[in-house]
């Protein structure tokens, strides 16, 4: 009595409905299908792996294009063509993503948790930052120990650093001992060892004394701190 | 047999009519048009519309430089959004939906009969292609307390029967059949699958059962005679959806008594 039928033919012969879940319909403004698979974005050096695949979809306009995530609403990306409208949505939700990230949450306002949320809810915050390294600026020495280049620096934290002439600018291996340096330096997200130097600066810096120091404290000028009933 | 709680959700027939050598252009403007002349208690809602891209057979790579964009439908609501009316460039849509209560065939068959003749009229058609008729059934089945799911055949007397896995059974699933000699010069089709369970539903496993019924392609071309084959299929419908389902089954949509 029953007989097997191509999939294909049933999807179009429900083509009409209007209780699927998953409809063309879903969003008027994506209604034009032109669909891509994406398991992440990369700007620059920078990547964002999705929490689980997702769709990119492209509609073509009047003029040019727009590219969005399907699941992702506010944010669209315009371009002459498809290629450039992925660039816009790659670089408006870089940017939305990195000013969020940078707020705590009671910075934020009720609009900008909502974009969070969302945002969050299609990135994979946790692989993000166990695997963005960390920027830092800092101030070291360097010295030579006992060969006749840059050897180590040492961090005015206290933390020594191997040079690994690899992974270093140039330029640092041009320092005499006992320079200071302000560096760039990237460091794992999690264990904070230093990956690599980017740039280096030659300062002019020292450290106080100890008599130095204690003479700043004892001349720091003193505040009056306002007497009253606290009431917490 | 006549159901308290009929798992039907939506029902929407559908009219394909013969393009003719006047057929006036089809943009959205005219699709807006349509609904504000033809349904004036119906709203318009959403738009469709496609693009034609041409693509390397070779290298399967899109060409992006010359992209068409081409309206396809339109789709309007009723102010109590029970019903929808859709409408491309020769086919006409009527969508009855269940949200609060079911009117049943009858009412819908009229309505959709009344609505296509405005289409018609609007659109200059006066020869059908075809006609369909499609159900759409959600069917709850509770999750028995012994927390070891639910047997199909218990259920359903059309199911999948698929392999025992190693991890396990497999619990979702779809699969398309052919009903064939459902009704005179039509082709029928059954289409069963899972639902993905929500959060707050994890009382019941949910199955979608879709039914359609499209006549045969020139056979029908007046509206008359669509009437009389959307009756037939109507009924032959009824009967194959009393025979899918166990009477465990049907008793989840409460017959009425007397039936």
């Amino acid at each position: 009595m029953f007989c097997p039928t191509m999939t294909a033919n049933v999807v179009e012969l429900a083509s009409w409905n209007i209780t699927e879940s998953v409809s063309p319909y879903q969003d008027e403004q994506l209604s034009s299908m032109l669909i891509s698979p994406v398991d992440g974005l990369h700007v620059g050096q920078t990547r964002y792996r999705f929490v689980r695949p997702a769709n990119l979809n492209y509609l073509p306009k009047a003029k040019g294009w727009t590219c969005s995530l399907i699941g992702l609403t506010g944010y669209v990306g315009q371009g002459d063509t498809p290629e450039q409208a992925f660039d816009e949505l790659k670089l408006s939700i870089h940017t939305d993503f990195q000013v969020l990230l940078r707020k705590r949450p009671f910075e934020m306002d009720e609009t900008e948790r909502c974009r969070w949320v969302r945002l969050t809810s299609i990135i994979d915050l946790l692989h993000y930052r166990t695997t963005t390294p960390i920027k830092t600026r800092e101030l070291g020495q360097v010295s030579f120990r006992r060969i006749s280049r840059p050897y180590r620096v040492k961090w005015i934290s206290g933390e020594n650093y191997r040079i690994n002439p690899e992974r270093v600018p140039a330029e640092l291996m041009s320092c005499a001992t006992g320079q200071w340096v302000e560096a760039e330096v990237v460091r794992h997200p999690v264990s904070h060892k230093i990956l690599r130097i980017e740039s280096v600066r030659k300062v002019s810096f020292r450290l106080p004394s100890a008599g130095e120091l204690i003479s700043l404290w004892e001349n720091m000028p003193k505040a009056e701190v306002e007497r009253g009933e606290w009431a917490w | 047999m006549q159901f308290k709680k009929p798992p039907v959700v939506e029902a929407w027939i559908e009219f394909g009519f013969a393009l003719t050598q006047e057929d006036s252009p089809w943009d959205e403007d005219k699709a807006k048009a349509l609904i504000t002349t033809c349904f004036p208690g119906y709203s318009p809602e959403s738009f469709l519309k496609y693009a034609e891209i041409s693509v390397d057979a070779r290298t399967g790579k899109a060409d992006f430089s010359n992209v068409q964009e081409l309206f396809d439908r339109i789709r309007a609501f009723s102010g109590d959004k029970d019903r929808c009316v859709q409408a491309r460039r020769n086919v006409f849509v009527f969508n009855q939906l269940n949200r609060t209560q079911w009117f049943g065939y009858r009412a819908m068959a009229d309505a959709a009969t009344e609505a296509v003749g405005q289409y018609m009229q609007f659109r200059g058609f006066n020869e059908l292609t075809h006609v369909s008729l499609h159900y759409r059934d959600v069917v709850s089945i509770p999750v028995p307390n012994d927390e070891k799911g639910i047997r199909l055949p218990n259920w359903f007397r059309v199911y999948p029967e698929v392999p025992q896995e190693a991890l396990g059974t497999m619990s979702a699933f779809r699969f398309d059949i052919q009903l064939p000699e459902l009704c005179k010069e039509s082709d029928a089709r059954l289409s069963i699958r899972s639902l993905p369970l929500t959060g707050q539903e994890e009382t019941a496993f949910k199955f979608s059962i879709d039914w359609h019924v499209v006549s045969a392609d020139n056979k029908i071309k007046e509206i008359e005679a669509a009437r009389g084959w959307l009756d037939s299929a109507h009924d032959a419908l009824r009967s194959s959806f009393e025979k899918a389902f166990t009477p465990a089954c049907l008793q989840l949509f409460e017959p009425l008594e007397g039936d």
